[in-house]
């Protein structure tokens, strides 16, 4: 149950990863021209819905040796959820746009949480597959 | 087997209502450490304020003190003209030591400009305000032709600014300070020339519109500092008199500033110590009622010749424990909430808001873990002296029942 509650937990970031650029903390306006918080918004959506997908995985997927990986694989997504705004795309360049002072917080404290559950998660199947191999 | 090694086991397999006091536990440390933060970023973005203000008065065109407020403390871009005759006058006048002119001038959000922020021009020849604490960054003067841009100033590729449709080499950038002086950039009044210049072009007017010479005629604000022994009270007063310009004295500015510091800083200290007060109270009652759910453990530990000092001990460790761990989580969950949305904080309190460094960051982590530690600490010398005194026999009848 516990393992399960920490995998919704990484969905959700992974949902919130995608929609936050767009809606919760948005970057910056498009309408003049595009920079480069908007297209680092992009890659957020695609990263945060396969991180919301390998989420659901974890809850759906009943053996363990696979919700290890994957919770592995979601750990690694956390980090590119940081990554993306800070260093493969980046925000727009001055410290005064919105997509500075609010997205990128935003993204690197929900790739940081996620990285974390995502650990704690696989520490705690590692448990309970030692567990098994104790009790057979 | 050692107590640490009990309390431990006890926590990590033991179900025994541990999560409520780690909870709480973390709510308070992250309460404590946020407050502390958010307080001292305040106070030092004020002192920094302090320091960098320079000037005693400053004289602006009627109409525009809350505008210059906006310079300083948020660096809101604005511009307005007066004329310099007044310059001479001011000079002239009994307690004023010295006068400055500075020139503001805002740049647009289009693209000719790299970023719509407040332009400072200041002549070096009388400037007392911002040439000292540039040179104290820097160890230079301006050349010709460069800039000095804020902390805050995102820089095009090859370290220029462009403004009006002119490129201009970005010779410095000044440390940050948390006030508005971070989000303007710094320019002679030769440079300002060449810029009014180019702005006039894009349709902004600044004075009567002229072409040649036109910081000699016109300007934004004069900065005075008084003599040592003068009132400012007194000048500002006289210089009011002028029907066409606003007198802002430094002290009253500060002393808003302050104020309105005071009142959150005040506010953080009663949300803190209510917190310490809650949270104490309900570890407390949890650990008394853990004490008492636990009656039958006391008495097995007793009989196999636990003392009441080690049963005391151990109560105690596990509420240090679970209220150390709280206590930690509770100050990373608020770093990542505090730090990395600093700027957005600034922006929505609108004062000077300064980060601390790295060893004031450890004092407020160290006090944050004491005193959540604390609240923890208490009620598990409590519930243990009570857990401690209990007597076996009877413990051991009670459980017949």
């Amino acid at each position: 149950m516990k393992n399960k509650i920490l995998a919704a937990i990484t969905a959700v970031l992974g949902l919130l990863a995608a929609i936050g650029p767009r809606t919760l903390f948005p970057v910056c306006s498009a309408a003049e021209m595009k920079m480069k918080c908007y297209y680092a918004a992009n890659a957020e959506v695609a990263v945060g819905i396969i991180a919301a997908i390998v989420g659901i995985a974890i809850i759906l997927i009943d053996k363990n040796k696979i919700r290890i990986t994957l919770s592995a694989v979601q750990a690694i997504l956390g980090l590119v959820i940081i990554l993306i705004p800070t260093a493969i795309i980046g925000v727009c360049g001055s410290p005064m746009m919105h997509c500075v002072s609010t997205t990128k917080p935003a993204l690197i404290v929900i790739g940081a949480l996620d990285i974390t559950v995502s650990v704690i998660l696989a520490l705690l199947i590692a448990r309970d597959i030692s567990i098994e191999k104790k009790t057979r | 087997m050692k107590i640490r090694e009990v309390a431990f086991k006890k926590l990590i397999y033991g179900s025994i209502g541990a999560s409520a006091v780690f909870l709480f536990a973390l709510l308070l440390s992250f309460t404590v450490f946020a407050g502390r933060i958010l307080d001292t970023s305040l106070t030092r973005g004020m002192e920094n304020l302090r320091e960098r203000l320079g000037a005693d008065i400053a004289v602006v065109p009627r109409g525009s003190e809350n505008s210059y407020q906006g310079i300083i403390l948020s660096g809101e871009p604005v511009e307005c003209s007066m004329d310099r005759r007044l310059e001479d006058e001011l000079r002239a006048m009994d307690g004023v030591e010295e006068v400055t002119p500075v020139i503001y001038l805002a740049s647009l959000n289009a693209s000719c400009c790299s970023v719509p922020i407040q332009i400072i021009g200041y002549d070096p020849e009388t400037d007392f305000v911002t040439s000292p604490w540039i040179s104290e960054d820097y160890s230079l003067r301006l050349g010709n032709g460069d800039l000095i841009a804020g902390a805050n100033i995102a820089l095009d590729g090859n370290n220029t600014l462009t403004f009006f449709g002119r490129t201009y080499d970005v010779r410095a950038r000044l440390n940050r300070t948390g006030t508005g002086m971070d989000k303007s950039v710094y320019v002679t009044f030769d440079v300002m020339e060449l810029m009014l210049a180019d702005a006039r072009e894009k349709g902004i007017e600044f004075g009567d519109g002229s072409d040649e010479g036109i910081t000699d005629r016109y300007v934004s604000a004069f900065l005075i500092r008084v003599k040592e022994g003068s009132d400012a009270e007194v000048i500002a007063g006289r210089i009011s008199r002028n029907s066409l310009v606003s007198v802002v004295q430094s002290k009253n500015m500060l002393s808003s500033v302050t104020d309105g510091i005071g009142v959150i800083s005040k506010m953080l200290t009663v949300i803190t110590w209510i917190m310490v007060i809650i949270v104490t109270l309900v570890t407390a009652i949890l650990s008394v009622f853990r004490v008492n759910t636990r009656r039958k453990e006391w008495a097995v530990l007793r009989m196999m010749g636990a003392s009441e000092g080690w049963i005391l001990r151990l109560i105690l460790l596990e509420n240090i424990i679970m209220s150390g761990a709280g206590a930690i989580l509770g100050i990373i969950l608020a770093s990542l909430a505090v730090f990395p949305f600093s700027k957005m904080i600034a922006d929505a309190i609108a004062f000077p808001y300064y980060g601390p460094g790295a060893v004031q960051i450890i004092i407020v982590s160290l006090f944050s873990i004491l005193i959540t530690v604390l609240s923890g600490a208490i009620p598990g010398i409590v519930a243990g002296a009570k857990a401690g005194k209990t007597d076996c026999y009877v413990l051991m009848r009670d459980g017949e029942n």
